[in-house]
This record gives structure tokens, sequence and C-alpha cells, in this order.
């Protein structure tokens, strides 16, 4: 399964959800959630603290499960082996195992994702981001922002047709901030769809597409440049705006 | 310190105390005494029962005064070299967080804040081995000469020493902040020393010279000889045991004196890490003790494997213009096993030094035992089975690195089972050079089993190590979905079970491990009947079905879970 087959046949959207809800106990994350996102565009998700950003992206990438409704990946359930090979998630707290180094990450995903000419791929991330002296040291032992550098590295050095990105410039020096939104574009103009959330205000006109939440339910669902970023990221638990 | 300050840290220590007596559940306190008290019971009556005719006939009172004290002492030195380390890694005492951020990080004399603590850590494990001493003794004097009474004292002094003198050098290493490498050189070397002296003694006695040695002769005295001499109180008390009691005294003084030197950076890291460890350990969940256990030894992984980095990358330079194109899919993505393979390979690679050490010593130790088990008492078994489950446990890096890491894997383009049984092949190379340091520890002991030992040492190690196979994978959260395996819904209620079914599966859940590594004690057993070589062959066949039959169920786990659980939510849908 590669973009390039799916883009030759019938063009299914990148990311539908029906009714996507997610329930803690009593407590709503997410209600009803009904989307969806075409090919290539590239959205940005914003929202309060606990607006559901996160929730949403995981039932995505499949590390969460949906208490109701369902999601898919380019026709592909979220989860499954085929949504799994679809979709690179670039998660809010990088993970890595503690006995490999970011060399040895990068093959380890490249070559599981059968990424071709993954060893030139890798190399230029890891120039790209700056941690070409870091490449041999153990990530888990790195800062946050060090971290954040070796899981951006991760999550490109792989084939993807839809990019999950939660919180992506925590922690980033101005380097690293640079090279992710160069990847970003990069990646966008060649075809990949972007899901990015984001407190970062500044990024938002860069997409082609805003969604707010607002305790769990959708605010707004337009063009960036015709939403009140202010009012739509003002703290929770209170009416949306009008 | 002032008064007002001792006084606060008593009131606040007492109000602590009273919030949590208040706080305790009586009936479930007393339930646990009883099943500690009958579970105790049944340990000491089946032990008394196994040893019961095992030592009486064959030893007399004069080899046992000859030899006992050094053997024995190696208990106290083995407990010094234990705690020395303990102390070097920031052991052996914790201290809750908060009592590190509000009452050590104030201006209040340390040692009146860590007294209690450490008197409470001296308090615990002194009694606890005096508890088995007593029992020890108590055993002891059905099968030897001397009155019970005096073997009990013994007993239980000696045990009291023991773990005192462990709690005690800890304390004296990490406040006189021994460095690691000095820690681990001295508690070799008391260790080695008493080794050789309970080594010469032994070799004399079994050789008839004990005459000669016992009267002076090339026999060397160990640095534990007076308190092993306490444990055989029951034969013979002399003044100059008291010399041993004195020394333990004064170094359970020196450390009272010097406790108020204990760093606060492994005070802190360890208060972390204990509540984590007892709740684990509450919880009977034996591969998070032991990940903490590493954790509060600061044991990490290398930062340089052995045998040199991997150099792939420098044969490509970064593109000069472009930066990193959109990475593609290959023409054929054929994920192979070896990529897997390689990156258990190079996980074990990173080992510690430390815990490399560990297996082999533990490998060791269980290649005697076998020796043992094979030539002499069966019970030498248990050591065998400790032995392959501790030796399994520590060389299962690369899944327990991946079952740690769930978000990860499921975000792999293959099953889950697939990477996991991949992952246990590099693990199995690592346990068949285990196994031969163990057969070949075995045969230094017993020559006679060589040949037995070596043909069986693999399969053994091997079959051990499912139980820690099974354990970890079973740690690996259910695959994604918001049922469980009968098809209820995940939340709480519909989960509650009753106490005793709840108890049964916790049990359960614990012993299966063990009784599965149990298997590789089979070829154990069937040299002990039967050493030819049709033994070691059936051996092999079989240890190879099992190991098979596990495999297999890495492999189909979850895909077998999702079965039942459709089979149920179709029932549930259906009623």
């Amino acid at each position: 399964m590669t973009r390039t087959d799916r883009s030759a046949g019938t063009p299914e959207p990148a990311v539908v959800t029906q009714d996507l809800a997610k329930y803690y106990g009593d407590a709503p994350a997410l209600e009803a959630l009904d989307l969806e996102v075409a090919d290539g565009e590239r959205v940005t998700l914003i929202g309060h603290n606990g607006s559901g950003k996160t929730t949403l992206l995981k039932m995505l990438a499949g590390v969460l499960e949906p208490t109701d409704g369902s999601a898919s990946i380019g026709g592909y359930r979220a989860g499954s082996v085929g949504s799994r090979a679809a979709v690179s998630y670039l998660a809010d707290q990088p993970v890595f195992y503690d006995d490999l180094s970011v060399w040895e990450h990068l093959e380890y995903i490249a070559r599981l994702h059968g990424t071709s000419d993954w060893e030139q791929q890798a190399v230029d991330l890891v120039d790209v981001v700056g941690l070409t002296p870091r490449i041999d040291d153990l990530p888990a032992t790195f800062s946050r922002g060090l971290q954040q550098k070796a899981a951006i590295a991760m999550a490109f050095v792989r084939p993807f047709d839809v990019l999950l990105v939660d919180e992506p410039f925590v922690g980033l020096d101005r380097t690293g901030r640079d090279a992710l939104m160069a990847l970003f574009a990069s990646a966008h103009a060649d075809g990949a769809t972007l899901l990015v959330a984001t407190h970062e205000l500044a990024t938002v006109r860069e997409s082609t597409r805003l969604l707010a939440l607002r305790d769990g339910a959708l605010a707004y669902d337009g063009h960036p440049d015709d939403a009140d970023l202010a009012a739509l990221t003002a703290g929770g638990a209170s009416p949306p705006p009008e | 310190m002032t008064t007002d300050q001792r006084a606060t840290l008593r009131e606040l220590r007492r109000t602590r105390a009273r919030r949590r007596l208040g706080d305790v559940e009586w009936y479930d306190v007393a339930y646990r005494a009883y099943l500690f008290a009958l579970v105790g019971l049944i340990v000491v009556v089946t032990v008394s029962d196994a040893i019961d005719g095992v030592v009486g006939d064959e030893v007399d009172t004069g080899q046992l005064l000859a030899v006992g004290p050094s053997i024995l002492g190696l208990a106290v030195v083995v407990a010094a070299a234990l705690g020395l380390r303990s102390g070097a890694e920031g052991g052996p005492v914790s201290v809750e967080l908060a009592d590190i951020r509000h009452v050590l990080l104030a201006p209040v004399r340390r040692r009146t804040v860590l007294l209690r603590p450490v008197g409470q850590r001296f308090r615990s494990l002194a009694f606890a081995l005096a508890l088995v001493g007593g029992v020890l003794g108590q055993l002891v004097a059905t099968e030897l000469d001397g009155s019970r009474a005096a073997w009990a004292a013994g007993g239980v002094l000696f045990g009291a020493m023991t773990g005192a003198t462990f709690v005690g050098a800890a304390v004296l290493s990490h406040a006189l902040r021994v460095p690691r490498w000095a820690a681990t050189a001295l508690g070799g070397g008391l260790l080695a020393w008493q080794g050789v002296a309970a080594w010469r003694l032994w070799n004399d006695e079994i050789t008839d010279a004990a005459t000669t040695s016992t009267d002076g002769g090339a026999s060397i005295a160990g640095p534990a000889d007076l308190h092993g001499r306490i444990a055989l109180w029951g034969v013979e008390q002399h003044p100059v045991d008291a010399l041993a009691i004195a020394g333990t005294a004064a170094v359970v003084v020196s450390a009272l004196l010097f406790c108020g030197r204990l760093r606060i950076e492994p005070l802190a890291r360890r208060g972390e890490l204990v509540s984590q460890l007892r709740f684990a350990a509450t919880v009977q969940d034996i591969r998070t003790v032991v990940l903490l256990r590493r954790q509060l030894r600061s044991e990490r992984l290398r930062s340089t494997p052995w045998l040199g980095r991997t150099g792939g990358r420098r044969r490509v330079a970064p593109s000069p213009v472009r930066g990193p194109a959109r990475p593609r899919r290959a023409a054929s993505p054929a994920v192979t096993g070896s990529v897997v393979w390689q990156r258990g390979l190079r996980s074990l690679r990173r080992l510690p030094l430390a815990r490399l050490g560990r297996i082999a010593a533990t490998s060791a130790i269980g290649g005697v035992a076998a020796a043992l088990t094979v030539t002499s008492s069966p019970l030498f078994g248990l050591l065998v089975l400790a032995a392959v489950f501790v030796v399994g446990l520590e060389s299962l890096e690369p899944l327990s690195q991946e079952v740690d890491r769930p978000d990860l894997t499921d975000r792999l383009p293959v099953e889950r089972g697939w990477i996991y049984a991949h992952l246990l092949l590099a693990p199995a190379s690592l346990l068949a050079v285990a196994a031969l340091i163990g057969a070949a520890a075995g045969s230094i002991v017993d020559p006679a089993a060589a040949a037995g030992l070596f043909a069986v040492a693999v399969p053994v190690a091997v079959a051990g190590a499912v139980g820690p196979v099974v354990a970890t994978v079973t740690d690996a959260p259910a695959a994604m979905s918001s049922t469980t395996l009968f098809g209820s819904p995940r939340h709480a209620e519909s989960t509650l079970m009753p106490p005793e079914f709840a108890g049964f599966g916790t049990i359960a859940r614990t012993l299966l491990p063990v009784v599965l590594s149990a298997a590789g004690l089979v070829p154990v057993y069937a040299m002990r009947v039967r050493a030819d070589p049709a033994t070691a062959v059936r051996s092999w066949v079989g240890v190879a079905l099992f190991v098979a039959g596990v495999l297999w169920w890495v492999r189909r786990r979850d895909a077998w879970g999702a079965n039942i659980r459709h089979f149920f939510e179709q029932g549930r849908a259906a009623a």
C-alpha cells in the first residue's frame, strides 16, 4: 500500500471519522466527531488544554481505542496494519527504546517500513535537525529538546501518506523549529496530508484548513484567515464563541 | 538542631503515624498475618521433612566445628559484600520524596532525621534473618547433638548479625562515599578470602587431613569464621565468639553515627523508585520488580556497545543542497526477520558489565546446582530453577524494551507477535553461552557429571527462560480494544470479581511462569535417572517441541485474543 497506489485508484479521503467519541469514565474527552480530511490537505488543530486534540490524534494513530464511532485512514481502520503503514505519528511525548542509539532507531523504523534508500534519508534528516554529533548516542538520555529532534527524524525517516503531529514545537530551539517547518512544507508540497495540533498560533496561517476543538467538540472548521484565533483558544469549560 | 525543631519533627511523625494507623484495615492485616503463618508453617514442615536424615548420620561434631564456621562465615561475608555494593549505589535506606524536600532540605541536623529510617532498616532485616536463623537452628537441632535452645539462640544471633552486617556495611559505604569499583573490589576481596579459607578446610576434611589442618597446618582463618562459630552454638560456645558480636556492634554503632552523611541525590532517586517497587511487589509483578531493582542500582545500558559501533551511515554523506527528500517505499518492501534479529543483537551489545557478570555468576551457580542435582540431592533442582529463571529474565532485554513501549511497536506496520517472536532469537544465543558457562562450572565441581551437563545445558537454559518470556509477553498491554477478552466492556464495574477469584488469578499469574520454567529441570532429572546419549537427545527433542509451542503462542497470541473477543462480543450482541 503506497500513496501512489491509492491516488491512482478512487480518491479515498485521507482521514475520515464518524461519530468518533472518547469517554474517560463519564467524562467526555471527545464527543461524536464527524470529520473528513481530503488527500493533501494541511490542517492545523487548535484548542485549549483538555479540548481533545491529543485524544483525537491518538485515536487516528491507532494508539487509543474510541469509545464510540470509527476512524479510518485512507480507507483502512485506524490501528490496522494498513493504516499503520500510511500514518506517521509524531507524539507530544517522545518515546524511545533505552537500548538503541539514534541511528539504530532510524534504521529499525525505516527498514521495518520498507523505506527505499533509508541510509541517505536518515543522514539527511539527522543533518537537518542538527543531531549529527549525537547520532550514536542513546536518545533516552537526551534533553527534552534533543529528544524532540530525534523523534522528528524518526517520524520523517519512513514513508507516510498522513502525518499526525502533536505539539511539535515543545522544547525545540530555533534550528529545530526551522527544520521542522521546512519538513512540513516539503511533505505537504509532495502531496502528504498533515494534521498538526499546536498552541503556536503563529504557524496556523501556513495551513490550508483550521480545526478548533472546545471541550471535546468541534468549534471551528474553515480557513485559518477567517478564524478568531484568540477566541478559539481561550480557556475551556465555557460556552463556545459565537 | 533546636528543641523546637526536634519537637516539630516528632510531632510531624506522630501525626503521620496516627493517620497511617487510622487508614489500616485491621481485618486485612490479620488475614495477611494468617496467610503468612500458614505458608510459613507449610514451608517449615516441608523443609524439615526434606532434610530429615540428610545431615544426621554423616557428619560428626568435630568435623562440623572444623569446617562449619568458615562455610557459614561465607553468608556474613556475602552480606557484607552486597552491603558495600548497595551503599556505593545509594542504598540501603529510602526516604519519602516529601521528607527529602521538606525535612532533609530544611536547616535541621540530617542525622536526627535519618536515624529513624536507618534504625528501621537495621531492625527489619535483622529481625527477618534472625527468624530464618532461629527456624533453621531448630531444624538442625533435630539432626545433630546439642540443646535445641542453644541451636535456636545461635541461629537467631547469627541471622541478626548477618542482617546487621548488610545494613551497616551499606550505610558506611554510602556515607563514606566509597566508589562503586572500590566497593566491588573490597567485597570481592573479602569473599575470596573467606572462600579460600572455606575451600581449603573443606578439601582437608574430605581428604581426611582434618587433624593436620585444625591443628594449625595449611589452613587459614577467614574474616567471618568467628561469626560462623556463633551459628554452631548448639554444639559448642566459646568466649572468643563474643569478638564477632562486638565487631558487628561496632559496625552498627558506626553506621548510626555516620548516617547523617547519606547523600541527598541517591536518596531522592530511591525515594521515587521504592514506592513503585513496593507496589510492583504487592501485585507480584516479578518483571517490574526486576526492572525497578536495576534502576535502584543505577544500572544503565551502555551508551557504547560492546565490539564497537555500527558504521553503516559512514557510507553516505548528507545531500549537499536539497535536504531530505520525502521517503519512498522500496519497490519490494518485504520485511525480513533479520531487521528484528539485528535489533535484538544490538540490544544485547549494550548490556552493562554488571548484568553480564550477574548472568555468568548465576549460570555458574545453576551449573553447580545441576551437577549436585544429578549426583547428590534432588533438592538442588530448586536452585537450578531459580538460576535459569533469573538468567532468562536478565537475558530478555530486547523483548522487554519492545513490550514496555507498545506505542512504538503499534506504529510499526507488522503484527506485534511477529516482532516479539523474532526478538527472542538474540537472547537465545546469549542463553546458549550462559548454559555453557553453567556446564563448565558444574563440571569443575563434579567432573563425573561433565558430559551429561554439557549435553543438556542448552535445553535447560532455553526451557528455563520460557517462564520469563511468558511473564514478559503477558505484561504487554492488550492489543487495542475497548472490551475484555470475554467481550465485556472494559470499565471497572464489569471487571470486578469476588476477591477469592481475583486472588486465585493473581497467584496463577505469578506462579505460571515459574511452573513453565520448571520444564528446564526435566533434562536435569532425566540425567539423574539415566545419564546416556539417548536421554540427551530426548531432552533436546522435548525442549524443542515445548519451545516451539511457546513461540507459536507468542506469535499468535493477539490474533487468538481477537478471535475469542469477537466470539464473545457476537454472543453478547445476539443475547
